[in-house]
């Protein structure tokens, strides 16, 4: 049987006082409730102008954002959402979205089938047909689209994005540019960790960047191309390094460089892998002469040991000029009368003293009828030629450590000719490093190029402790040593025109054997010790500028 | 796969510079240009061409490859190249010190 509970007075009494309480407490809720708002509203009244600007601005930025035909990536279409500079970028590629058609080749093989295999494939066989690229032409403009330009071997076309999407029947994506973090330790492992720049932006199919399609039988591609990466511009000044080095400063006075004389008026030419405008040179006021410019310099040679020359003579002017398939090209581009160089420096040449007959009389013919004064690196640890040649002026290498002290470079050539009876290599020396890789001299180069990174590493002799794309390399060889005894030799002419003299090659090599620094310690790269003056493994020794000059 | 090289032109009347006329290279260039070559430079001693193979071994009778040294004799087909070339020679890339 259930239990019926009796309900004492006073309970009674509490229940029937309960609705006021809950009335007081209601209203009490309702007047914090009503304070909490009057704040809240004061508060958003003080902040009124940012709240409101962003409430305006949110349904705004998202609404540009939809009225573009773009799909957008999550990451990135937060990031644009929540900056005005990428928003704006966005905009603009809404308005024109650039492209490549590639015409119908003659071959009739799309040219876009050849990624990866182009080298392999004749060049040729990849060309638009004439007839293919006027009616591409032709059908672009009829649908609405810009002309941009018509190349070689595609036309670039362009248009406002919605035109694009309709026409070739695609999506567009908004992309962006990956960028390389500047953060070293995770350089190799994060290629975007950076938010994007607004000209990273570009916008490309989703699934490929080359879409098929059926405008014209005379179409095979349209392709849509990112934009390319830009690296950053190298520092102007070298690092800092803790190795046994020698700067521009130490390579003057190890060389015994007078005061007075720079080379003003001096033409040399360097015939090398390239030269790139590295800042390093415009910041020091050098007259450095990519010829013709601009240069890429793959390989960073080139740009490297132009370093040397300017080292000796700061006002002397160095035209380069980067080699070619068959390197009398370049020589002789280097030796014509419009070039008007006085000094040819090379720190190249072949192994095994392997000769070539057209290249020989040709270096020939510039010493001894052009005149001009031929330098050439004697190798490092081969038996090299041209640098044998008895017409040019060999150079090897000396080391000298921190306290002055010079022996024989291990890392330098020096050797009897087996094809000249009678000629020794080198005639004289420069400065140069030791094994295992003469890291020696800090030197410009462009950031990433071979050299920058065949050499960059933390720790010393294996790495010169920059980093691999900085744009600097410490590295030497004969390569070094050649182009300052290049701006020796333009010291020499310097003085030389001042006292109405002309010098040639043979007048240049005298002079400097009759002042050098006779060099007795050390062995060279093949092991011959430096004996005597003149000997196997130096020649006659350091270069003396200021002795050579005296006795012009 | 284009591959280049040098041909030496020979020797003519005016031979006491040690030279070929500059009218022998020019004709050299303008028929190595004609039997399919691009000239890549007129030099004081001989023309720079740029070709395929077997385009060498056709004209100039040689075989050429790329990377590999070459000086040779030249046995061209066309006559008139015949009087013009004796030799070939093609470098490969030098070694940077």
């Amino acid at each position: 049987m259930p239990r019926r509970i009796r309900k004492s007075p006073k309970r009674a009494n509490k229940k029937a006082k309960r609705p006021a309480k809950v009335a007081k407490k209601r209203q009490r809720r309702a007047s914090t409730v009503s304070r909490k708002k009057a704040f809240a509203g004061k508060r958003a009244f003080a902040a009124a102008p940012k709240a409101a600007a962003r409430l305006r601005a949110a349904p705004t930025v998202l609404a540009r954002m939809t009225a573009l035909p773009f799909d957008y990536p999550p990451v990135l279409k937060h990031l644009i959402s929540a900056s005005p500079a990428l928003m704006e970028s966005t905009e603009s590629l809404g308005k024109t979205v650039s492209f490549t058609v590639a015409p119908k080749t003659v071959s009739n093989e799309p040219i876009q089938a050849q990624r990866g295999v182009m080298h392999e494939r004749k060049i040729d066989d990849f060309r638009p047909r004439k007839d293919s690229v006027e009616l591409a032409v032709e059908r672009l403009k009829q649908l609405g689209f810009q002309i941009g330009r018509i190349g070689r071997f595609g036309i670039s076309a362009s248009g406002p994005a919605k035109l694009v999407s309709d026409v070739l029947g695609i999506r567009l994506a908004v992309q962006a540019r990956p960028r390389r973090s500047s953060i070293r330790s995770i350089q190799n492992f994060a290629t975007s960790f950076d938010v994007p720049q607004p000209e990273d932006l570009f916008v490309a199919p989703r699934e490929t960047l080359t879409v098929k399609t059926t405008i014209s039988d005379h179409i095979d591609d349209v392709v849509f191309i990112p934009p390319p990466l830009h690296f950053a511009a190298p520092n102007p000044s070298p690092p800092a390094y803790t190795f046994p080095g020698v700067d521009a400063t130490r390579i003057h006075q190890l060389l015994n460089v007078p005061p007075g004389l720079t080379g003003k008026g001096v033409k040399v030419a360097l015939v090398d892998t390239g030269f790139f405008s590295h800042p390093y040179y415009a910041a020091k006021g050098f007259d450095y002469q990519p010829t013709p410019a601009p240069q890429v310099d793959a390989y960073g040679h080139g740009t490297a040991i132009a370093y040397n020359v300017f080292a000796v003579a700061p006002e002397v002017t160095v035209m380069g000029f980067q080699e070619t398939a068959q390197p009398q090209d370049a020589l002789e581009a280097a030796a014509a009368a419009t070039a008007g160089v006085d000094i040819i420096s090379c720190s190249w040449g072949w192994e095994n003293e392997q000769t070539f007959p057209i290249l020989e009389a040709t270096i020939r013919d510039i010493v001894n009828t052009d005149g001009k004064i031929v330098l050439f690196a004697a190798g490092n640890g081969q038996q090299c030629w041209p640098a044998s040649m008895p017409e040019v002026l060999a150079v090897g290498g000396v080391y000298a450590d921190p306290g002055g002290n010079l022996e024989a470079s291990n890392y330098a050539s020096g050797f009897a000719s087996n094809v000249y009876p009678g000629r020794r290599v080198p005639d004289v020396s420069g400065l140069c490093g030791q094994q295992p890789k003469g890291i020696y001299i800090m030197m410009p180069c462009p950031p990433g190029c071979t050299m920058d990174q065949m050499f960059a590493g933390p720790t010393f002799p294996d790495g010169d402790q920059t980093a691999a794309d900085d744009g600097w390399v410490a590295a030497s060889g004969t390569s070094s040593a050649t182009p300052q005894i290049a701006g020796v030799a333009a010291l020499l002419v310097q003085a030389a025109k001042a006292k109405g003299k002309t010098l040639h090659t043979d007048d240049v090599r005298k002079l400097l054997e009759a002042s050098a620094l006779s060099v007795q310690a050390g062995k060279n790269a093949q092991g011959f010790p430096a004996v005597g003056q003149p000997n196997i493994a130096v020649g006659y020794g350091l270069v003396d500028a200021g002795k050579a000059i005296a006795a012009v | 796969m284009i591959l280049s090289a040098t041909v030496r032109v020979r020797l003519d009347g005016d031979s006491a510079s040690g030279k070929p006329s500059p009218t022998a290279l020019h004709d050299t260039a303008a028929l190595l240009a004609e039997l399919g070559f691009h000239v890549l430079n007129v030099g004081r001693f001989g023309v720079s061409i740029e070709g395929e193979a077997k385009e060498f071994s056709r004209v100039l009778g040689v075989d050429i490859e790329q990377d590999k040294p070459l000086v040779a004799e030249v046995h061209p087909q066309d006559p008139k190249l015949q009087t013009l070339i004796d030799m070939i020679e093609a470098t490969p890339k030098p070694k940077l010190f």
